[in-house]
């Protein structure tokens, strides 16, 4: 009773830690897709650029978060920027850049030769390849990874708040030091259902922008 | 050994759906029986019955009159070869661990299993010492399907079931199995019971055909009766129209290609001066140019060789041709020589040694004779 | 060089902390490997798909909780201490283990069951000659990626009184102390990779060529 009291007394602080914890993820997403995305196609042409990008990557990635955190407070404290929304930001970006890159470059690479040969033959241009036949048949798999990416940002951002980011985590992390137990639980509850939520929304749209081809061919398999 | 079907049923969904109907017959020893019919009519439900993959509600089978539920499942698969139509190779093991895998189960010595691999890929046709240790993801589609067939033999079984072990590959490459699978089984004589929905292959390959259809059996004999009485409607429609041209399928090269050739080993006939005074001799236009151990080259001809100088290697003025091995059919002769435009065909073994030569006159001697039958 | 001034010196304190933390995972982690690839063992075992894609449904959408959400669930019902922590970290570690395992399991190919089973090989002897041997790949990414989120999660978890370099962190933040937070940040970031580096030159060392090579095509 008293969780659904403390919801009620809460409402407006609620809402405006989720729509924070929204905004740093909306700001964050499109930045991540706007750099992995093109990294992605402009790799998929070199193998070694390739692994070495994705190593990179995969390396940033496995830096914990709250590490990624440290480091980003203490180099960014002599420009003022190592605490706040910024910091939440890039840390949202790096996370998001292995699985972006990661999963563009497949599904280029992935694409049939023999559909990129057809196509060529149409008299397409390579440019025109990219655009209408490789990144339409890249968008399932790169949307795969932009979810990857959203729900690590759902999670990263929690822990932004110990950098004054503020969002969702404030209730579990507020609530811990307060060991205002019925505060930890609204804010478990909320960023876990954050997580699921994000997931599965995203998966919906995920099956929304397959090409029907796609789909059809794949459940044949 | 001789396997029995005893009014053997399998129904599903409580009765509702019978995919096998209570059906008995025997397959002989040593022979090659296969079961078809379209999908559906309970072919592959019939062969999994036998190594109990399949459990059956109705009716017995017989290993030379001893039931299977006398024997215990997993050691009665033990002794059965299994080969299917996605092979199922496993990809984490070499080709030699993937076709040990059986006597290794039935804990077989180490040096012995050694010696079967070697033999089973020399069986097959693959170089032991080349493929050995390849891994599945290393071979062609070919040889996966040889290597799915030598694992089926690995542990010597007296009885082998096949589920369309040729199904997943190109029609080429299937004929050549077929012809090596012939070769094998004549050697090997094991009591085969092979399932396949395409006619070919059933009449290349059968001793005896099954026909089933709905779970029955329409039509049970040796493959020359099915192709020459067909039991019913059912079955000539499976035949397809050409029963003429099918008739060839059952007859192979090995039976009807004659030794009278001429020959030039070019070991010892270097120049192109020999090989015309040799024609010459024989009185002949034209001989086939073999090699080391009697590998065919090709075959030349008096025309050519009178345009060269006398002194010429004879090797420089050989054109290569088509050939075509004992153990494929006539059927797969006649197209061979239809497209390559010869009349006459060396037959050669799978190491490409000249055995001897098939004409076309015979062919169409042969088709004239199932026509006349036919009417 | 100020940033590094705090690391140099407290040195034997810092090594105390990465020792507790390495302490902290190795433990909750190694139950959880061995619990969750048990738990993907029985819930793929023929007969019992079902059990199989509740389990892999699941464990997948759980993935997507944040780490801070199960430390808190788990606080509220465990309280403070080293041993919740654990709890929490084995809990976090058991989901992508169980997950990878599950579906690493449910994948193998039914061709290969299909022919194991007619060689006459026995259900035991189908799961570790074949379905096992196959699934690597798949397990040992599970694996990998458990570890390296328990030793992340780890640090978080100092804030219900785990100890472990998340302490040095936490305590940096709030006196806004850079040096000391640093010096936190760093050995975690250093642990993270070691361990991930370790195991995958493990799992290349388990894994059969030819894996490697049906993994390439």
């Amino acid at each position: 009773m008293e969780f659904f009291e403390y919801i009620f007394d809460n409402g407006d602080r609620i809402l405006f830690e989720l729509l924070r914890h929204l905004q740093i993820i909306g700001i964050a997403l499109p930045i991540a897709i706007a750099i992995g995305v093109p990294v992605g196609i402009a790799i998929s042409n070199h193998k070694k650029t390739a692994n070495v990008v994705i190593y990179i990557a995969s390396v940033l990635m496995t830096i914990p978060s709250l590490a990624l955190f440290g480091f980003m407070v203490a180099l960014l404290a002599p420009f003022n920027a190592g605490i706040g929304v910024p910091p939440a930001v890039i840390a949202v970006v790096v996370y998001s850049l292995l699985p972006l890159i990661r999963n563009t470059l497949v599904a280029i690479q992935e694409v049939d030769p023999a559909t990129v040969e057809a196509a060529t033959g149409m008299g397409m241009t390579k440019t025109q390849i990219l655009f209408k036949i490789r990144l339409p048949l890249a968008v399932p798999i790169i949307m795969a990874g932009l979810r990857n990416a959203a729900v690590m940002g759902v999670s990263v951002t929690t822990i932004a708040y110990l950098i004054g980011a503020r969002g969702l985590g404030y209730f579990i992390f507020s609530g811990l030091s307060r060991s205002r137990l019925v505060m930890v639980l609204v804010g478990a509850i909320l960023v876990g259902a954050l997580g699921i939520g994000t997931n599965y929304g995203l998966l919906k749209l995920e099956e929304l922008l397959t090409p029907r081809g796609v789909k059809l061919s794949r459940s044949k398999e | 050994m001789q396997i029995r079907l005893k009014n053997l049923t399998k129904k599903y969904d409580n009765g509702a759906f019978k995919a096998v109907d209570n059906i008995s017959l025997t397959f002989d020893e040593s022979k090659l029986t296969v079961l078809i019919g379209p999908s559906g009519c309970g072919k592959t439900t019939t062969l999994k019955m036998i190594n109990r993959l399949i459990e059956r509600t109705g009716g017995d089978i017989l290993f030379d009159e001893k039931s299977i539920d006398e024997m215990d499942r997993i050691n009665l698969r033990r002794k059965i070869g299994y080969a299917i139509q996605n092979i199922g190779l496993f990809i984490h093991m070499s080709v030699f661990d993937n076709i040990a895998v059986v006597p290794r189960l039935l804990k077989w010595p180490e040096q012995k299993i050694k010696d079967r691999v070697e033999e089973l890929l020399e069986l097959v046709n693959l170089d032991p010492e080349l493929h050995m240790y390849k891994y599945p993801a290393q071979l062609s589609g070919g040889q996966k399907q040889r290597i799915g067939v030598a694992r089926s033999l690995a542990a010597d079984p007296d009885v082998i079931l096949m589920d369309e072990p040729f199904g997943a590959i190109d029609p080429i490459n299937r004929e050549k199995l077929q012809d090596a699978f012939i070769e094998i089984q004549e050697k090997i004589k094991k009591t085969i019971i092979f399932v396949t929905h395409d006619i070919r292959e059933a009449i290349k390959l059968g001793d005896k055909i099954v026909i089933m259809n709905n779970g029955h059996i329409v039509q049970y004999d040796d493959t020359i009766n099915v192709v020459n009485q067909p039991e019913n409607e059912f079955v000539e429609s499976l035949l397809g129209s050409d029963r003429a041209l099918k008739g060839l399928e059952m007859l192979s090269v090995k039976d009807n290609y004659i030794k009278d050739f001429v020959s030039i080993n070019a070991e010892e006939v270097k120049t192109v001066g020999t090989a015309l005074e040799y024609l010459q001799k024989k009185e002949k236009s034209y001989a086939y140019v073999v090699g080391k151990k009697g590998i065919l080259l090709g075959y030349c001809t008096t025309k050519r060789l009178q345009k060269k100088d006398k002194h010429d290697d004879l090797i420089e003025s050989v054109i290569k041709t088509e050939s075509i091995q004992p153990y494929s059919n006539l059927m797969e002769a006649i197209i061979t020589m239809v497209e390559a435009g010869l009349t006459s065909c060396p037959v050669v073994n799978s190491k490409d040694q000249l055995l001897g030569i098939i004409r076309f006159k015979t062919l169409v001697d042969i088709m004239g004779s199932f026509e006349k039958s036919e009417e | 060089m100020e940033l590094f001034s705090y690391f140099f010196e407290n040195i034997p304190y810092i090594l105390e902390k990465t020792w507790q933390h390495f302490y902290l995972f190795l433990i909750s982690w190694s139950i959880a490997v061995v619990t969750g690839v048990f738990i993907g063992i029985i819930s793929t075992r023929p007969g019992k798909e079902k059990i199989g894609r509740t389990v892999l449904a699941v464990t997948g959408a759980t993935q997507a909780v944040p780490s801070t959400a199960v430390i808190a669930l788990v606080f509220i019902f465990m309280g403070i201490g080293a041993l919740p922590a654990m709890f929490a970290l084995f809990i976090y570690s058991l989901v992508p283990v169980t997950f990878n395992t599950a579906s690493g399991l449910m994948n193998v190919s039914p061709d290969m069951k299909e022919a194991a089973m007619g060689m006459g090989m026995t259900k035991n002897q189908i799961l570790f000659k074949v379905e096992l041997p196959t699934s690597i790949p798949a397990i040992a990414s599970g694996i990998r990626t458990a570890a390296v989120i328990n030793i992340g999660t780890a640090a978080i978890a100092a804030i219900i009184g785990a100890g472990g370099l998340g302490e040095i962190i936490f305590i940096g933040l709030r006196l806004m102390d850079v040096s000391r937070i640093f010096a936190g940040a760093l050995p975690v970031a250093v642990l993270a990779l070691v361990v991930d580096a370790l195991l995958a030159l493990l799992e290349k060392a388990i894994m059969s060529d030819g894996l490697k090579l049906s993994k390439e095509n």
